[in-house]
C-alpha cells in the first residue's frame, strides 16, 4: 500500500501491516521538528508539502515492491502526508511485516531513505519571519 | 508545442505549467532551452521527468509526452 494523504492516522498504519504469517513489525514515523540546522536562530512553525502526485505514488511502489523482493516482507506501506503540518504532526510513515524481526528494521531503514532519494514530494520550511525550499539531507 | 510541469522552488519562478513553443527532440535540447530562457535555476540539480520516469540527456521527447522538472527531492 502506497499512499498520498491530507492526515496520517498511525492507527490506521498498524491495521495494514496486520499479517498472521508476520512476527515482526517495524514502523519509523517522520514528524515535523521545531528547529533546523539552516536556521539556528530561528524556530520552525511549519511545514508546506508538495507533491507530483502520479510520479511520487509510481516511485513510492517501485521501492516497496524492491523492498518485498529483497527481505521477504509480507506487507509493506508508505504513506505521506501533502499540504501544511504543524511541529509534532507525522508527515511520513513507512512500515513493514516480516516473520522474523532481522529483515524488519533494515526493510524500514530501506524504505525511508530511498523515499527521500528519489520520491517526487518537497517541503518548504516555514519560520516566523521567512520561508525556503528544503534542500535534500542524507 | 510541449507542455512541462514544475515543481519546488522551480515552480516559483516559471509556474506551475509552463508552454514551449519549439521543437525539442530530446532532454539535452529541453534542457538548453531552459538553460537559456531561465538562467537563474542551477539547471544541473534539476532532475526531468518523462512520462513519470526519471530521463536522462540523450533520452528523447515526443509530442503528446508528460514533462516534468524535478529540482532536489525533499519528502520525509
Amino acid at each position: 500500500m502506497v499512499q498520498l494523504v491530507e492526515h496520517i492516522d498511525l492507527n490506521e498504519v498498524y491495521k495494514l501491516l496486520a499479517d498472521t504469517k508476520a512476527g515482526g513489525t517495524c514502523v519509523f514515523v517522520g514528524t515535523v521538528r521545531n528547529h533546523t540546522p539552516q536556521r539556528e536562530d530561528a524556530e520552525v512553525t511549519d511545514l508546506r508539502f508538495e507533491a507530483y502526485d502520479e510520479m511520487a505514488l509510481a516511485e513510492m511502489e517501485k521501492i516497496r515492491q524492491q523492498a518485498i523482493e529483497k527481505w521477504g516482507l509480507h506487507q509493506a506501506v508508505i504513506i505521506h502526508a501533502i499540504g501544511k503540518k504543524e511541529v509534532g504532526e507525522p508527515v511520513v510513515v513507512v512500515g513493514v511485516a516480516s516473520s522474523h524481526r532481522k529483515e524488519a528494521f533494515p526493510a524500514c531503514q530501506f524504505l525511508i531513505d530511498e523515499l527521500k532519494k528519489s520520491v517526487p514530494i518537497w517541503k518548504k520550511e516555514f519560520f516566523t519571519d521567512s520561508s525556503h525550499w528544503v534542500s535534500p539531507t542524507p | 508545442m510541449i507542455v512541462v510541469k514544475a515543481f519546488g522552488h522551480v515552480k516559483e519562478v516559471l509556474g506551475s505549467e509552463l508552454e514551449v513553443n519549439r521543437e525539442l527532440i530530446d532532454v539535452k535540447s529541453l534542457r538548453d532551452y531552459l538553460g537559456n530562457e531561465y538562467p537563474t535555476i542551477v539547471w544541473s540539480t534539476v532532475a526531468i521527468a518523462v512520462n513519470k520516469k526519471y530521463v536522462q540527456d540523450p533520452d528523447p521527447i515526443s509530442p503528446g509526452d508528460e514533462i516534468a522538472l524535478i529540482p532536489p527531492v525533499s519528502g520525509g
